[in-house]
């Protein structure tokens, strides 16, 4: 196992936290379109159905 | 007393027929049979290429290469045997004759039991050839190892491609759900039987058949609990 | 049709005040890792690294409670048969495939400088591969399936099998090969350390209990809008 106290990490360090908000950021986005999607859809349909 | 014996012999009989019926289909037309062995032994003579010619190389490797020819020509038959129901429409009459549904489910596992048992005794004596293993002095629990290896990979391919058989796409489905399930059971048979092979200086073949043991008996209550809600949906 | 608000037949969720809790949850996630990072010293072995436990155990948490939601809700909707707990279990398991994915590669950049290695096939990173692939065959199957009823009771047959396999996995893969540093409990850790990460444990629940329930909105709001337009199409007046 390589020694690794003292050695400088910080790259990998902060790769892991850009991929960590990368991924909430992506999933959190793709959550609140799949909603908005729906919710229109479901409009669409109540309109053509109440005509 | 004499109902719950009555039901269990209508069971019992249920079961046979369904097993009855598909080996006959099966051997009808041998075509099938000797197509899934083939592709399994042209497995092996492939992994025979990839593993290289050295002779300790490849006896190490056996066991392995066994179980996956094993499973990949498995695949192939567990989709086939809701084949012919799927073509002729003979699935929904079956569902619509009185009796418990489980039934079925165990009908199909016995044939396909049988089905793989015989690609499997086919397949392990091609690759002791092809590989040049010797019989170990275990052999009774080699025999068992791969008996209970072969009851898991039986019982959660019938039970899976009772599901992707009857879907779009199920080349494709079947082997994504089916083969990350089924990595205990291949981890174990082929420890295992590594294990048997080597002599087992660890003794570690008896943790890995019980594990076997516990892994078949789990997944053979929990797959005939669920087929009936899988068979009528 | 006179109330086209109240036809659709199932009970479309409310969004209520989970805007506002997302937000905060955001808020919170922000900083929660500000101050782990903030109060941590240097580790005496992992040195920098360490830094990144703070949101990859957190991550493989959240790991272990959507499969115990996707087991619970199949179980629920084999029992009952209600929607809710189909689109339920299906919402846990995407969201638990998300964060599934994002453990493995934290693990992966955790890995590279510890063991110099990129990936090795130790105990808890090849379990959680495998467990990865359970759920994408769990989404795989419930993509490839139209009809709802079928959907929801083959799937629910999957997630139920697939959870039982588990524990099962976990230890057959463990007793293979196993390298992996023992779990350290909060008891035996240095507190500033445990606070730094069981206020990121708070963080990311917050964050899988919102994401869970906007995309479970989300399902319940097609399903309904589906069945809206079914019915207007088979003669709705």
């Amino acid at each position: 196992m390589p020694p690794i106290a003292g050695q400088n990490n910080w790259s990998f360090v902060i790769a892991a936290y850009a991929i960590t908000w990368i991924t909430i950021i992506g999933y959190w986005v793709h959550v609140h379109r799949t909603l908005r999607d729906a919710q229109h859809d479901l409009d669409a349909a109540n309109a053509a159905g109440a005509k | 007393m004499t109902r719950v014996r009555q039901q269990g012999g209508d069971n019992w009989r249920r079961i046979r027929a369904i097993a009855w019926k598909d080996l006959t289909t099966e051997r009808r037309s041998k075509a099938g049979f000797n197509a899934v062995v083939s592709l399994g032994i042209t497995i092996l003579v492939l992994f025979g290429f990839a593993l290289g010619p050295d002779a300790q190389v490849l006896r190490d490797a056996a066991p392995g290469a066994l179980w996956l020819a094993v499973l990949f020509a498995g695949v192939l038959a567990f989709n086939r045997s809701y084949q012919v129901e799927l073509d002729t429409g003979a699935l929904e009459p079956l569902l619509l004759y009185p009796g418990a549904r489980w039934t079925i489910f165990t009908g199909k596992l016995l044939a396909n039991m049988l089905f793989v048992g015989l690609l499997l005794v086919i397949v392990v004596i091609a690759g002791m050839v092809l590989f040049a293993v010797k019989v170990p002095d275990a052999w009774p629990t080699v025999i068992a190892v791969l008996a209970l290896g072969a009851i898991g990979l039986v019982t959660l391919g019938t039970f899976y491609a009772s599901m992707a058989s009857r879907s779009r796409a199920r080349e494709v489905l079947l082997p994504l759900l089916l083969f990350p399930m089924l990595v205990p059971v291949l981890l174990a048979a082929m420890q295992a039987s590594k294990a048997l092979i080597g002599a087992d200086m660890m003794l570690e073949a008896g943790a890995w058949i019980k594990m076997l043991i516990a892994y078949d008996i789990i997944f053979v209550l929990a797959t005939h609990l669920a087929f009936e809600h899988v068979i009528e949906a | 049709m006179t109330a086209p608000a109240s036809s659709s037949a199932i009970p479309v969720p409310k969004a209520g005040s989970w805007p506002l809790f997302g937000w905060f949850t955001l808020a919170f996630m922000v900083f929660s890792q500000w101050y782990a990072i903030a109060t941590s010293p240097a580790d005496r072995d992992m040195g920098d690294l360490q830094k990144i436990l703070y949101v990859h155990v957190p991550a493989s948490w959240i790991m272990s409670i959507t499969f115990a939601l996707v087991f619970v809700y199949s179980l629920l909707y084999l029992w009952k048969g209600k929607d809710s707990y189909d689109l339920l279990a299906a919402s846990s398991a995407e969201v638990g495939a998300t964060f599934v994915g994002l453990t493995l590669v934290q693990g992966m950049i955790w890995g590279k400088p510890t063991w110099g290695v990129w990936w090795t096939w130790d105990a808890r990173l090849t379990s959680t591969l495998v467990l990865f692939l359970v759920f994408v065959g769990y989404l795989a199957l419930r993509a490839f399936i139209d009809e709802p009823q079928r959907r929801g009771q083959w799937s629910a047959a999957v997630g139920v099998l697939g959870s039982i396999n588990v524990p099962i996995v976990w230890m057959s893969v463990r007793w293979w090969r196993t390298l992996h540093q023992m779990q350290s409990t909060p008891q035996t850790m240095d507190p500033t350390y445990r606070n730094g990460l069981l206020i990121n444990f708070l963080a990311f629940t917050l964050l899988a209990v919102y994401l869970i329930r906007r995309r479970y909105e989300a399902a319940m709001i097609a399903r309904a809008a589906e069945m809206t337009s079914q019915a207007a199409a088979l003669g709705g007046h």
